[in-house]
């Protein structure tokens, strides 16, 4: 074809960069971005200090990748800042959903005409499944004081633990009690509901929790 | 200077030249090298994730803001990271000291 020029895509230094880097980060999305955003307004300012200084513009886009760093000796100290805004995120979920179920439950029993019969079975499930959340509870607050500091991972996979164990006790004790006092599980269908709708969103945040502490742990 | 003996300092370094007034982070940057005077060769992406650990730790606060028609991060210290600061500069001179009795005098003079 005459006239038609073979030419390569050209590739940008800085924007090549930077999807590498966005590539190799895991996290919440509005904190990548805003990461990622940040990095690319540093290559722009390094890039046009060159210029200024007389580097001729594709020249300057390279070196101020070059002194940026590789993806490789970056990633880590960005990964951790996902890390720990992803703990932040699930630390807080637990630390509201768990107090907020046990008190829900507390008012809907006290709204009950007749509170069903307490054997001591039920008694102890009811105090295991209280104690349970408590807890989680009071660690995902401990948690989000540990966050502060410069490495989360240790703090972002006690949380992940925290956040499946004790839904796990909870549902158990749960269904243990429907179990003992089965004449009483129907009139319970609107707690079940709740207590559903809130167990999904901290399923969710934990699937993220942990594909968050993999990729963090992948890159040291 | 190798770049290893560097990031262990890394955060005082940040705190100390926020200590004028807030910048954003490349400045942050041209600030470090020039008051190195060029001596400080550490690859400039560690300064990003770093400011945002330093905010983590409440040592800093960050907020976007237009600046010369473009959208910056700009990074302020805290009353906290002024303290950290504070305690930094205060080990820092202890550990000179220390180096300098050691290994920065003459030979002592044979005794006896």
């Amino acid at each position: 074809m005459a006239g038609h020029r073979m030419t390569a895509p050209v590739v940008d230094p800085i924007d090549a960069h930077l999807g590498a880097l966005g590539a190799a980060l895991h996290g919440p999305g509005r904190l990548r971005a805003s990461l990622l955003a940040e990095a690319r307004d540093g290559l722009e300012d390094a890039a046009e200090s060159l210029s200024d200084n007389g580097v001729p513009r594709a020249e300057a886009r390279r070196r101020a990748v070059a002194e940026f760093g590789e993806v490789a000796e970056l990633a880590p100290g960005y990964q951790h800042e996902l890390a720990a805004a992803q703990g932040r995120r699930t630390a807080t979920l637990i630390a509201v959903t768990f107090p907020a179920l046990v008190l829900g439950w507390a008012l809907f029993w006290t709204g009950t005409p007749s509170p069903p019969e307490q054997t001591w079975a039920s008694t102890l499930l009811f105090h295991v499944e209280t104690g349970a959340s408590l807890v989680a509870a009071a660690l995902a607050i401990g948690t989000l004081a540990a966050l502060r500091r410069a490495r989360p991972i240790r703090a972002l996979g006690l949380i992940t633990l925290v956040g499946t164990i004790t839904p796990l006790v909870c549902v158990a004790a749960g269904l243990g009690m429907a179990v003992l006092n089965p004449a009483h599980s129907g009139s319970h269908l609107p707690g079940y509901l709740a207590t559903s709708v809130v167990l999904v969103a901290l399923v969710s945040s934990l699937t993220r929790a942990h594909r968050v502490l993999v990729r963090t742990r992948r890159v040291g | 200077m190798r770049p290893d003996s560097v990031r262990g300092h890394l955060d005082g370094l940040i705190l100390a030249v926020l200590e004028t007034g807030p910048l954003h982070g490349y400045a942050i940057i041209e600030a470090l090298q020039a008051r190195s005077g060029g001596a400080l060769d550490l690859p400039t992406g560690t300064v990003y994730p770093a400011l945002r650990r330093l905010e983590r730790a409440g040592s800093l606060a960050g907020s976007w803001s237009t600046v010369g028609g473009r959208e910056r991060r700009t990074y302020k210290l805290t009353r906290a990271g002024r303290h950290a600061l504070a305690a930094q500069r205060g080990e820092w001179k202890e550990f000179r000291d220390v180096v300098n009795r050691v290994l920065g005098g003459e030979p002592w003079p044979a005794t006896g």
